[in-house]
């Protein structure tokens, strides 16, 4: 069985936590990048100020006094930080020095500016001290810093979104998976069951694969015992039909069957111009051999009679039994009442041979009569009746023999009406 | 009544007894006129190097920490006399600057600034014979 497309739950589980977590991660990422890039830069600034914060006094005490050394070492420790690109130090009494980390100047163009207060007066500003950052090293050092921040905060992301996805994988949609695709190539009642995967522990998914595991089985016996008793019924069935349309002793059609049969003749007869007949034969002497040896030999050589009727006829010939010792045989098509004296002279000969049935010769025969379509009758009553009337001519004749209708015969019985097929001759 | 007129009599004596002012003097030839607080204190603190009418100033102080003294830096810069000396330390440590001469008494005072023409000083009270004249009185 081909698997149609599915939109696999591996896949699309992988893509929402990949999505996701790259979404979240990416913007946390870029979020934190640009604040602590901020961050570092205002600190680096920040850095300065405290620098300068700390040597203002003794900025102040230079500018005051317009002391040289105090100055020079003021410029000196200030330039010693990363962040200070030029120190300079100046009054308005004609102090101003300064020193430059870089030979260019025009690198660091951020002034930051602190006004130094006399240390007797505050009020007084008796210098400046100023400071250049230095930008290129800030910025470095805080995009170093951020970006290293970033990085560890998409790790932080990325590494549970992984251990996620990996968890539900191993846990929910690999078994789910492996469920899914043998169930779906299971037909139901057969005896295929799913299995879980080596290893899996007792969890919802192994009890949901057991309870399907059983749902197959009761379908399977459901189904099994479904299909017994299915053909039981069909079995049943044929076997009453053909109860219902053959005699229960020789296992040739009844009366009912045969009685259909000569009306489907009619009625084909009906379209094309053909011609049938109806052969009656009644056993002579059966009647003693019932009586002597019993009705099981009786049935025995019924049977046989039934097995040589059929030997006598066409495939396409019906024999029935109607009655004790009476038979039917309707040849539906035929060339002329020749064929059907043939055939009727077949059957005589045939009954007449002896039958042997537990090591006794029995002999019986058979006068029959002959009623051809549609010279002597054109519905089925007027058929019955008329070879019953040549059978019965047969039995004045002596038995044994073979008569065709011909409109000169009377009917045997009086009141003209059809007999009960009781015959006991 | 009569109770807090003798307490407010004897605040105003301590007043006037306990801290009497102090007069920072110059040569009296050095035609300076007054000078501000602010000059007093620059002078001092070595900031100025050349007095208004041109000579070199000669700040004069006295040796250890005394009453006066105490009040004198108090007055010109606020500051408390371990605050002074911090300052002269740095300053003396780069051998650019020197805090004023210090003197032992205010009679060698009264005599130094008599005799050099820059020299400024500072007393409690000044005798009106001598050949001093007073730039300002620190109250």
């Amino acid at each position: 069985m081909k698997l149609p497309k599915l939109r696999s739950l591996k896949i699309r589980l992988f893509l929402i936590v990949f999505i996701s977590t790259a979404a979240i991660g990416g913007c946390t990422m870029l979020l934190m990048f640009f604040l602590a890039f901020q961050n570092k830069l205002q600190e680096g600034e920040q850095q300065i100020n405290q620098l300068m914060d700390t040597v203002e006094y003794s900025a102040a005490i230079a500018a005051y006094s317009g002391n040289k050394e105090i100055t020079n070492d003021v410029i000196k420790g200030l330039l010693r930080s990363d962040n200070v690109c030029q120190a300079r130090l100046y009054n308005k009494s004609g102090l101003d020095i300064s020193a430059n980390k870089y030979a260019a100047t025009d690198t660091c163009p951020e002034v930051i500016t602190h006004n130094l207060r006399s240390p007797f007066d505050d009020t007084e500003i008796v210098g400046y001290l100023e400071t250049r950052m230095d930008s290129p090293v800030i910025k470095t050092h805080a995009y170093r810093q951020a970006r290293q921040l970033a990085l560890s905060l998409l790790a932080l992301v990325i590494l549970p979104g992984l251990v996620i996805w990996l968890s539900i994988a191993r846990l929910i949609t690999v078994p789910i998976h492996h469920l899914s695709r043998q169930l779906h190539q299971i037909t139901p009642g057969t005896n295929a069951r799913v299995s879980t995967i080596t290893g899996q522990k007792e969890d919802e998914i192994v009890q949901l694969v057991q309870d399907v595991n059983q749902l197959l089985d009761v379908v399977e016996d459901t189904l099994s015992e479904e299909r017994e008793q299915r053909l039981l019924i069909k079995e049943m069935k044929q076997k009453y039909q053909h109860l219902a349309h053959h005699d229960m002793l020789t296992g040739l059609p009844n009366r009912s069957l045969f009685t259909d049969r000569l009306q489907q003749m009619l009625v084909q007869a009906k379209r094309s111009p053909a011609h049938g007949a109806l052969i009656y034969l009644d056993l002579d002497k059966f009647k003693p051999v019932n009586d002597t040896l019993g009705h099981n030999i009786g049935d025995l050589v019924l049977m046989s009679i039934a097995q040589r009727l059929q030997a006598a006829v066409r495939e396409s010939d019906t024999v029935a039994r109607i009655g004790g010792d009476e038979f039917v045989v309707l040849l539906p098509v035929i060339e002329s009442k020749l064929d059907a004296s043939t055939v009727a002279e077949k059957i005589r000969v045939a009954l007449e041979q002896p039958f042997e049935i537990n090591g006794k010769r029995i002999q019986i025969g058979c006068s029959v009569g002959i009623a051809v379509y549609p010279e002597h009758g054109g519905d089925e009553i007027s058929l019955m009746k008329n070879a019953d009337t040549a059978m019965y001519r047969a039995k004045q004749n002596g038995r044994n023999n073979v008569q065709m209708f011909h409109f000169d015969m009377s009917p045997y019985s009086v009141s003209g009406s059809w007999p009960e097929f009781t015959s006991e001759t | 009544m009569r109770h807090s007129i003798f307490v407010f009599f004897c605040l105003w004596a301590s007043a006037v007894y306990a801290e009497p002012d102090i007069t920072v003097i110059a040569n009296g030839n050095n035609e300076l006129g007054s000078l501000t607080r602010k000059q007093i204190a620059d002078i001092y603190m070595g900031r100025i190097t050349s007095l208004p009418n041109g000579s070199i100033p000669l700040p004069l102080d006295y040796q250890g920490d005394s009453e006066v003294r105490t009040r004198f830096y108090k007055s010109i810069t606020g500051k408390n006399m371990a605050q002074i000396n911090a300052y002269w330390a740095r300053l003396s440590f780069t051998g650019q600057g020197n805090p004023p001469r210090r003197l032992s008494n205010k009679a060698t005072i009264l005599q130094v600034v008599e005799k050099n023409q820059g020299a400024l000083g500072y007393v409690d009270t000044v005798a009106p014979d001598t050949n001093v004249t007073p730039v300002m009185i620190l109250k």
